[in-house]
């Protein structure tokens, strides 16, 4: 049998075709993070919790935030019921705040014993939402961000006094962003803080973070090398204790870009699915690439960019830079709106591209 | 002749005749005064110069009698007969013989030395009767033209075709071996006309030069819908509440399968779509998942019908005689199966001449040969392959610029051996088969991956070969006995980058044997013992949790994870003995009551199950025209052996069951045509489950049988087997609901099967116009598969994804699937060979069939993956 195909069984994946918003960029009003100050907590202690909340170029809407709680989940196995779909009965949420930041007292309803039994593995974990909506387009979001829970202070116990203030997790604090063009021969040139950025044009954002903002802190785990998973369940419990052990670990600053327009490379380096035991950064100090070109695009320049660069530290803190900078045409030569963006030379062994 | 022909002088002996000279003058003389009597002695005797024989007397022809007369003949001077005197004769019409021819007989006179005398002689004439007599055979006329009449394409020889030299009259009928002799054809221009009923007469023209002889083949096209192909059969004493059929001519010619004969099975009744190009590792037949149904070839079970779970068929379509395909409600002969059974019935190799084909693709190449061993007619043997090359294409595809950075290779390839015997009843049959098939996910360029500190690759491998010796045979009249023995090997294994890989392997052998005996004419006893083994043997290495460590969201979680190898060994085996009779009664109801016995031992551990069965058939005035049916049983199945295992599963699973029952009628006007209507229920028990309580490092194990299930349905079949009429094909419909009893986090209830289908209409139907000329058509329209909405989403900042807010579990669904294929087919011969020109189309509307949805990071909107897009396949066949 001599059978031509016209069209190879390979190409079926090509009736793939979707258009679906990019998560990286801002078409409407979004909550995209939430600063806790302080993000670890003991009870009775007073959190302020700031929101990021982003706004499209030309938005001429009005916000309005309520901060709402959830009534404790009957399913509170891994803290405040982290369930797949959390408070999905909403009628057992309740208004906490209305403002536009919220200034929240842990509470001592808090199930106590969870709280204690999670202090030594991460914290306890109470989770605050903020839904905003505007108020004219009816756009709406809902975030929801967790507060470490440490139990309540103990005047009998110093000693535990000092190593919480010791060892709880602060917000990074990062440093002013830095803007550079990056050419051809990956040269960088410094941007004016209030130069106009141009279009065809790379540019690098830099956030030269401080390594005394990574904090070292310590983690405790049960061993289970050289078990079998099914023998995991036969262990006694003077053999899990035997097991446990407490690890020293720094935090790992990841960051992440929004944009209101335009593309952008490489921002972080892959994770490793295993044996990712490399003490040092992956991904230090934090850079993004951006661009936006013009060639085939149908929609106009826009007057302005808003570039939200947000850094997370793993255990709950963050901190962010909002960047609005005035955008024209410029005179370089023009390029295709949906080619892929150069990353940054430290992450180039990685193909380039935008990575929603 | 009459006369003995002897000359006189041999006759009349000297001594007699003298001896007859010296005693007869003086009665001579006084009969005849007148003769002078001869002076002196005679120095010449009479010779005879002229006279003829006389002829054997009619009046006794049919006697036997032989005989003579002993004549006195009185000759002149002049040697002239005077008077002829019989002495002694046998019978008196001896004697009118003689007398009729005699006196006209002239000869030499005698003399003695004076001159010529009358003389007297002794004259004796024998009679002889004559031998029957024989026509003198007519010259045959010489053999101008011969040759054979064969079928084009398959050379299969044509008994009884006539072959005519059109206006010569001149006419001859092939004989059983096909050959086939004009005689007598004039020289010149002969018009040669063959024809043959259910094939196209054939002309061609043969110019004779005078002495000349020509032999050839001539070779006859079979009409589209040929009368002689047609198999017309009754009723067959099923055992199954519902079995359907599927022959050769049918399988190869539905469109939308690319010729893949098995992928029909999914155009039947009772049998969901699955997405894409469907297979996926087995068929979903009334609500249960694949792996529940049971996949046989030849009587021997086969862990997988298609390459890489949905690719083509593991078995040359060539060699795929039959396929059987039981929805559900089946006899005590089929166990291990809680849905629907699939039986692949391989043809046999044929033993009448040597034929093949090679078929080459974009995608593989394979070949088939087969004939007679040694030349005996009851021995013959089969042999195809196939391998695929995607693997070599692909990336001479990818290497251009701009090029996927990783690509999917697939490599398969497949083989089948046979040896059939056949001798009156007796069959009998060894047979090699077997695949394998790789799967990889290479990076375009991997060096550059592994710089990234990405995996090299990603592959899986698996396959099976098999040895199965098999035979049937009838022990006496009321006794037929069927076994086979198989030896096999199936293996699985994969890779993830240079951490993780599985390799499992499982050793098998087989043993299966059925007896039927006939009690009586109404009453049969039908019996039979399976019996398998299994030893597998795995060895892995897997990431795990290396350690219990509760992580922030968002944290640095890699680092917990570790790798564990493992080495398992398990051994299992299964005997299963079933017994069923077959009573016929009132001429009109036929009752199966059977039941089966099948015992498990899995790692130690035991399982027993007793299946009743019963089906009973009535049918219905007109005889043989409509059939009521129904059945109930049982039906039980082990666990995977991956939901066994020590280190992944809980080897402590019970057997997962169902209990069927089924309600059906069928009308057949005619042999051609039937409707068929069957209802179903099923319920389904200790369905294997994910345990909702474990817990990594936990007591709890991670499977548990705590699934239910049910199904229940309605389907419809109108179907119109190939025939001499010209249209053929079927209507399948479906009415259906499968539910699972959900356990899950939220409060239980009856939710949807993943695949359930509401409606599932195909529609096969062929039209063969003539002159090798055929077109079909499939028609597929579904009810979409349940999907769950979404209600909205929350962002999670420290995850930094939105975590769906879903509904109700499955209560919406994906839009209805409408699919039509089309084939065009034109096929002719030339001589032994034989050539299908076709055109194959998917989805000929170019449809977008969604298979499931992508939804947009927040939920707020989402977009459908269509499944086949227009697909055209164009394509040649050729075979001898």
């Amino acid at each position: 049998m001599v059978k031509w195909l016209s069209v190879s069984l390979l190409v079926l994946t090509s009736c793939t075709t979707y258009e679906l918003e990019s998560e990286r960029q801002i078409y409407r009003p979004r909550v995209l993070a939430m600063r806790m100050d302080p993000p670890e907590a003991r009870i009775g202690d007073q959190v302020r919790v700031t929101p990021l909340v982003a706004l499209p170029i030309g938005f001429s809407g009005v916000i309005d935030s309520t901060w709402l709680d959830c009534e404790q989940s009957e399913n509170t196995s891994d803290g405040d019921g982290e369930t797949r779909d959390w408070c999905r009965d909403r009628s057992k949420e309740f208004i906490l705040s209305t403002a536009d930041e919220l200034v929240y007292t842990v509470p001592d309803t808090l199930p106590k014993d969870q709280v204690e039994q999670f202090s030594f593995v991460a914290g306890f974990w109470k989770r605050l939402t903020l839904e905003i909506k505007d108020r004219i387009g009816g756009d709406q979001d809902r975030a929801f961000k967790r507060l470490v829970v440490q139990p309540a202070a103990n005047p009998l116990d110093p000693q535990a006094d000092a190593r919480f203030e010791m060892m709880r997790n602060r917000n990074p604090n990062l440093p002013p962003l830095e803007v550079f063009t990056l050419d051809d021969q990956d040269a960088l040139t410094p941007v004016a803080q209030d130069a106009a950025l141009q279009a065809n044009t790379d540019y690098l954002f830099r956030l030269d973070i401080d390594k005394a903002q990574r904090q070292d802190f310590q983690s405790f785990r049960i061993d289970f090398t050289g078990i079998d998973p099914s023998a995991v369940q036969d262990l006694t419990q003077e053999e899990i204790e035997q097991r446990i052990r407490v690890e020293n670990r720094r935090e790992l600053l990841r960051l992440r870009l929004y944009r209101t327009d335009g593309r952008y490379g490489r921002d972080q380096k892959p994770v490793r699915t295993f044996a990712s035991t490399e003490e040092d950064p992956e991904y230090y100090p934090a850079e993004v690439t951006w661009a936006l070109n013009t060639e085939g695009r149908t929609e106009a320049v826009p007057p302005k960019v808003r570039l939200w660069f947000i850094i997370i530290d793993g255990r709950g803190g963050m901190d962010w830079v909002v960047v609005e900078r005035t955008f024209e045409k410029g005179v370089a030569a023009e390029r295709n709106f949906e080619a892929g963006i150069k990353s940054p030379p430290d992450l180039r062994e990685t193909p380039d591209g935008e990575q929603d | 002749m009459a006369f003995g022909a002897n000359p006189p002088t041999e006759t009349v002996s000297l001594p007699l005749l003298f001896l007859l000279l010296a005693l007869s003058p003086d009665d001579q003389s006084e009969q005849r005064a007148s003769a002078a009597p001869p002076k002196g002695g005679l120095i010449q005797l009479p010779e005879l110069i002229n006279g003829g024989t006389p002829d054997y007397p009619e009046a006794l022809i049919g006697s036997g009698k032989n005989g003579k007369c002993i004549l006195l003949v009185d000759i002149d001077d002049a040697g002239l007969v005077q008077e002829i005197n019989v002495q002694k004769c046998d019978d008196p019409a001896f004697a009118e013989a003689a007398f009729a021819v005699m006196p006209h007989y002239t000869f030499i006179p005698g003399a003695t030395a004076t001159g010529t005398v009358p003389v007297r002689i002794t004259w004796q004439a024998d009679f002889q009767h004559p031998v029957e007599a024989k026509p003198e055979p007519e010259k045959p006329k010489p053999v101008r033209i011969s040759g054979k009449v064969r079928e084009g394409g398959t050379g299969v020889v044509l008994a009884a075709a006539d072959v005519t030299c059109v206006g010569q009259d001149v006419y001859a009928r092939a004989d059983e071996r096909g050959r086939f002799e004009l005689r007598g054809v004039a020289d010149g221009d002969c018009v040669l006309q063959a024809s043959a009923p259910g094939y196209f007469a054939r002309k061609k023209t043969i110019k004779l030069k005078p002495n000349e002889a020509v032999e050839l083949t001539l070779y006859l096209s079979p009409k589209a819908s040929n009368a002689m192909r047609t198999v017309v059969r009754g009723r067959k004493e099923e055992t199954h509440m519902t079995r359907r059929i599927l022959e050769a001519e049918e399988l190869g010619r539905v469109p939308g399968t690319f010729g893949d004969p098995i992928r029909a099975i999914e155009r039947l009744p009772g049998v969901a779509r699955t997405p894409f190009l469907g297979g996926g590792g087995g068929l979903v037949v009334r609500g249960a998942e694949p792996q529940d149904s049971g996949y046989y070839l030849d009587g021997v079970p086969i862990p997988a019908l298609f390459h890489l779970g949905g690719g083509p068929s593991v078995i040359h379509p060539d060699f795929v005689g039959q396929l059987d395909f039981l929805p559900g409600g089946f006899g005590a002969h089929y166990g291990r199966s809680i849905a629907g059974i699939v039986e692949v019935r391989s043809r046999a190799s044929r033993g009448d001449r040597f034929s093949g084909k090679i078929d080459v693709d974009l995608l593989d190449s394979g070949f088939r040969l087969e004939g007679p061993v040694a030349g005996r007619k009851d021995l013959s043997f089969g042999l195809s392959g196939r391998r695929s090359y995607i693997d070599v294409l692909l990336p001479l595809v990818t290497s251009v610029a701009g090029g996927p950075d990783a690509s999917i290779q697939p490599i398969y390839w497949d083989y089948q051996a046979r040896l059939d015997y056949k001798k009156g009843t007796t069959r009998a049959g060894l047979r090699f088969y077997g695949f394998d098939d790789v799967l990889v996910l290479a990076a375009s360029d991997d060096d550059a991956a592994a710089r990234a500190g990405e995996p090299p690759g990603l592959g899986i491998h698996g396959g099976v070969h098999r040895m199965v010796l098999d035979g049937r045979m009838k022990l006496d009249k009321k006794t037929e006995l069927k076994g086979s023995l198989m030896l096999g090997h199936q293996f699985t294994g994969g890779e993830f980058g240079e951490d993780i890989y599985w390799n499992a392997g499982i050793n098998e052998l087989g043993i299966r044997s059925d007896l039927t005996y006939k009690l009586s004419k109404e009453h049969h006893f039908i019996t039979g013992i399976d019996i398998g083994f299994q030893d597998l043997g795995l060895e892995t290495q897997l990431p795990t949790v290396a350690g219990f460590e509760r992580v922030f969201p968002g944290g640095a979680f890699t680092e917990d994870l570790g790798v564990l190898k493992l080495d398992e060994n398990d051994r299992g085996s299964g005997y299963g003995v079933h017994a069923t009779v077959r009573s016929k009664l009132f001429d009109r109801l036929t009752l199966l009551p059977g039941v089966r016995l099948d015992a498990y031992v899995w790692d130690g551990q035991d399982r027993l199950s007793v299946e009743p069965r019963l089906q009973a058939r009535l049918m219905l005035a007109p005889k043989d025209r409509h059939l009521l049916k129904i059945s109930g049983g049982k039906y039980s199945k082990l666990p995977e052996p991956a939901e066994l295992s020590d280190s992944f599963g809980n080897p402590e699973l019970e057997l997962k069951g169902t209990w069927q029952y089924g309600l059906g009628y069928e009308y057949r006007p005619d042999p051609f045509f039937h409707v068929d209507l069957t209802a179903f229920y099923k319920k389904m028990f200790n369905l294997v489950e994910q345990n909702p309580d474990f817990v990594s490092g936990g007591s709890a194990p991670g499977l548990i049988n705590n699934g239910d299930g049910r199904a229940y349905g309605l389907e419809v079949m109108l179907r119109h087997r190939p025939s001499p009429r010209p249209v053929y094909g079927w209507i399948a419909y479906t009415l259906s609901r499968s539910e699972r009893y959900d356990r899950g986090d939220r409060d239980p209830e009856w939710t949807l099967f993943s695949l359930d289908q509401t409606h599932i209409l195909s529609s096969v139907v062929g039209y063969k116009w003539g002159k090798g000329w055929s077109l079909g058509t499939t028609v597929r329209w579904v009810t979409g598969n349940p999907t769950t909405p979404r209600l909205g989403a929350r962002f999670d900042i420290d995850s930094r994804f939105y975590r769906p807010l879903r509904g109700d579990r499955r209560t919406d669904r994906l839009p209805d699937y409408f699919q039509m294929d089309l084939r065009l087919e034109k096929k002719s011969s030339a001589k032994r060979n034989s050539f299908i020109w076709f055109v194959d189309v998917l989805n000929l509307t170019n449809r977008q069939n969604i298979e499931f949805y992508i939804y947009q990071y927040d939920q707020r909107a989402y977009s459908g993956i269509a499944g086949v897009p227009f697909f055209p396949s164009f394509g040649i066949e050729w075979s001898w």
